[in-house]
């Protein structure tokens, strides 16, 4: 048998991968980058595939970039960008490229039912399917807290964690206590936390599995990482925190899309948020792994996930929660020991 | 009228080129980048940087974890070497072939499949795994196959005439400490220098096992932070450090040469009564670092269902995979024998130099600088096409096909060329006549080094595949958040059979001795 030709067969690899590059220029196409877990983002990516034939090109973060890869990929493409969406697994990375000028506005109109408090209020990016902040408590735990005031309790001393607040949900959360409570109050409390022994952990997931291997008692974790564990029939159990009539309330996370600013397919990115936007898509999310909460009122969500209107939430806005973030960088990487 | 232009200087100005073009330009955008502030020349991110409490640990791990994991792979790696190439020892191929395997995987896999085992053992082995010693533990089972590998390589081409001559005088052991060894040294250090820049720049292990580094430090500054200048201050220090450490292989190698010879067959050293327990021990090496954190890893990859649903999330990645490395092999493997061609005609420093220094180069550094150089509006076909990450592996990686072709062009006697030159045969025609028809198992081996390891690569792919055209490597990792463990297993079991193809392949094309 005659061997290929060596010249045939690179001009042919080269063709391959050629025609695979050039399908992104396509009217049928459209480029999002993608912040929430690939595991569970791409699997509604593909079903809008399926129902609307535009090819989704997509670029997923890794863990190791803490969910702000992508974000900051686009921030660095703002003069020649190449995303139509971004897809944020939270508000605040949304509103930040809103201040920096790399996304555009855009009413969805399946944003109507979403409560206002999930909406940017000039429409910059849209919230839908949220997560919670919420406490996993070990079932064989002597300790049984209701408050995230728990982890300043002598009873806790050395037996809570908490993922490394410069990161991730967890920086949203304090940045949340410092825009309710005030500098003052929440300096005191996590140094108070400090002091009372709190193990810092590198991840939410790390922290649940801390949580359900017993070698701390509780922690505050996403509401994914706890349905998860419980999933998993890990000896746990999910606490709402801060539900009284006084309370804090629970931290909610919404995911968000934004369009891009002179993206190269605007009307497929259109498109692509009135489908994430819908209620088709937070039921889907609702019943797959990340166990998230729709923000449409009325939307089935299987037994461990509660519904929105169930939940007593932060009275909080993200675009000061952006803001309280940069402003406690300092603090936190102090506090962190970085 | 001047002189005409050879088709030779041209062909070596167009190689010069394209590493130029792939490698040195991203790498002078950024550092230029890194002392450019608000318009001016700043200081201001190396200031930061070294005046952060942070700055020296992370300094002095990467330099620890380099040492110690260069260390390990030669206390093991060397004597693993000669044991193969120059002893009786039952089963040498299959222990050393089985010893290579970690080393055509991503280094994250090996990281994960310990992760599997200590999960089976207890808070204290996991405790351990995710620190210092987890990491030299695993990047040592990674990159012995290097040391191991050269070692026999340098060996086999000893030439026997002169250990017969000092067998009369002396017996092995002094043979080998006064002939063989000093004679295999050049292979050897370069081994072990190869892995000292590899251990420095490595990024998913420390990654994954949480062991903080200045790798982990300049990605997390571009992935998180995308903030290109701080990014590239984090990894000028790796970059000092990779020229050292090229500048000491120089030093000792100076005058020496690097050239396998083939000197027909290796005198062997009988082992009697060490044959069992020698055996024995590589037989537990094997089971140690090798089937043991494979078998945790792949202990859930073969059910049907997480099959399926790793080739349906990442079916076209593994396409898409082998159909990049298998571009950028090709035209590494030209490249290579193209640059190794000039570099034996005496143009060895420069060229050795420039191709070594990107190779140690961290491939997040170089990411860095071809997404900097290449996000314009005028360069969209290089910056949003799979054609930047066949880049940045031409630039990575041309080091290793370059002294693969050199070491191969070696072995032709320089007669043919010069027979051909005085019958007035021109240089392009000598090349297809003489030097490729008589390189045809380098090149081969060339091609198969260079895309097992672009296949493997992590950082590459990461950060310069395009939307919608991840590599596998990448898939796997972005998959990993969240995603059910046997699933991730069935795609680590998929990565593991394309890498292994070639090895197999490799295996058969070059036999454990010739």
């Amino acid at each position: 048998m005659n061997m290929p030709n060596p010249i045939h067969v690179v001009l042919i690899l080269l063709l391959a991968v050629g025609l695979n590059s050039c399908r992104s220029a396509s009217s049928k196409a459209l480029v999002v980058y993608v912040s929430e877990d690939q595991i569970f983002s791409e699997p509604i990516l593909k079903d809008f595939e399926r129902e609307t034939a535009i090819t989704v090109k997509s670029v997923f973060d890794t863990e190791e970039s803490k969910s702000t890869g992508v974000m900051n990929r686009l921030i660095a493409e703002k003069d020649n960008p190449q995303a139509d969406i971004y897809w944020a697994n939270e508000p605040v990375r949304a509103d930040a490229l809103k201040q920096r000028g790399v996304s555009t506005a855009y009413v969805s109109p399946s944003a109507e039912g979403i409560p206002d408090q999930f909406k940017d209020p000039d429409h910059y990016w849209t919230g839908f399917s949220a997560r919670a902040r919420l406490l996993l408590v070990n079932a064989r735990s002597t300790i049984k807290p209701a408050s995230v005031m728990a982890y300043t309790d002598p009873l806790a001393k050395g037996r809570a964690a908490i993922a490394n607040p410069l990161f991730g949900t967890t920086t949203d959360y304090v940045a949340a206590l410092f825009a309710i409570w005030g500098d003052d109050r929440a300096r005191t409390f996590m140094n108070d936390m400090k002091r009372n022994g709190v193990k810092t952990t590198t991840s939410n997931g790390e922290s649940a599995d801390f949580v359900a291997a017993g070698q701390v008692d509780f922690s505050l974790v996403d509401s994914d990482d706890a349905v998860n564990r419980k999933k998993q029939g890990k000896p746990v159990e999910i606490v709402y925190p801060d539900q009284d009539a006084n309370g804090l309330g629970v931290l909610i996370l919404p995911n968000a899309v934004a369009l891009i600013k002179g993206g190269p397919h605007p009307e497929n990115g259109k498109q692509l948020i009135d489908y994430l936007l819908s209620r088709s898509t937070e039921r889907k999310l609702a019943f797959a792994d990340c166990a998230q909460i729709p923000l449409h009122s009325g939307v089935d969500t299987p037994p461990e996930v509660r519904r929105i209107e169930d939940i007593k939430p932060m009275r909080v806005g993200y675009a000061d929660l952006a803001r309280k973030m940069e402003e406690i960088q300092p603090f936190l990487k102090e506090w962190a020991g970085q | 009228m001047g002189r005409p232009v050879k088709a030779e200087t041209i062909v070596l100005w167009l190689c010069v080129a394209l590493v130029a073009i792939a490698g040195l330009a991203p790498i002078a955008a950024i550092a230029v980048e890194s002392f450019w502030q608000n318009g001016h020349f700043s200081l201001t991110y190396y200031r930061e940087l070294i005046s952060a409490a942070r700055f020296w640990p992370l300094l002095a791990n990467s330099i620890r974890l380099a040492l110690a994991t260069t260390a390990v792979c030669g206390l093991i790696g060397v004597p693993a070497g000669i044991l193969f190439a120059k002893s009786d020892l039952p089963l040498r191929s299959g222990f050393m072939w089985l010893l290579t395997v970690p080393f055509v995987l991503p280094p994250y896999f090996v990281a994960l499949g310990w992760a599997h085992v200590v999960a089976r053992i207890g808070t204290i082995a996991s405790d351990w795994l995710f620190r210092f010693g987890g990491c030299v533990l695993v990047l040592s089972s990674v990159f012995l196959p290097i040391t191991m590998l050269l070692t026999f390589a340098s060996i086999l081409n000893v030439d026997r005439r002169l250990e017969e001559a000092a067998r009369l005088a002396s017996g092995w052991p002094g043979v080998l400490r006064r002939v063989t060894l000093p004679l295999s040294a050049p292979g050897i250090v370069f081994s072990l220098v190869l892995v000292f820049l590899l251990a420095m720049g490595e990024l998913s292990v420390p990654s994954f096992l949480r062991y903080p580094t200045l790798p982990v430090l300049s990605f997390t500054q571009f992935a998180a932070s995308y903030n290109f200048g701080a990014a590239t201050a984090a990894a000028v220090p790796l970059a000092f450090i990779a020229f050292f450490g090229i500048l000491v292989e120089s030093a000792f190698l100076r005058d020496r040469d690097y050239a396998f010879r083939s000197t027909g067959q290796t005198l062997f050293i009988s082992l009697r009564h060490w044959k069992t327990p020698l055996a024995t021990l590589m037989a537990a090496l094997c089971f140690a670092l090798v089937i043991l954190p494979l078998d945790a890893l792949f202990a859930d990859a073969f059910s049907p269902a997480a099959l399926h649903e790793a080739m349906q999330r990442a079916g076209v990645s593994v396409v898409r995979s082998v159909m990049y490395s298998a571009v950028a092999a090709t035209i590494l493997m030209a490249l290579g024998f193209l640059l190794g061609h000039f570099m034996r005609g005496g143009r060895q420093r420069v060229l050795s130099a420039l191709t070594l220094a990107l190779f140690a180069i961290p491939g997040t550094v170089l990411s860095i600088g071809l997404v900097r150089l290449w996000n314009t509006p005028c360069t969209w076909f290089i910056y949003a096409t799979p054609a930047l990450l066949i880049l940045g592996y031409t630039a990575q990686y041309c080091a290793v096909t370059t002294r693969l072709s050199l070491a191969g062009l070696m072995l032709i006697p320089t007669s043919l060329d010069e027979a051909g030159r005085l019958s007035g045969a021109m240089w392009a025609r000598r090349l297809f006549r003489i030097s490729i028809p008589l390189s045809t198992r380098t090149l081969l081996c060339a091609w198969l080094a260079a895309y097992i390891l672009c296949l493997r690569d992590v950082p590459i792919a990461i950060m310069t595949a395009p939307p919608g055209g991840d590599p596998l490597p990448a898939r796997i990792l972005t998959l990993m958040a969240n995603g059910a463990p046997p699933m991730i297993a069935s795609l680590c079991l998929i990565m593991a059979i394309a890498s292994l193809i070639p090895l197999v392949i490799l295996a058969r094309v070059i036999p454990s001795r010739g």
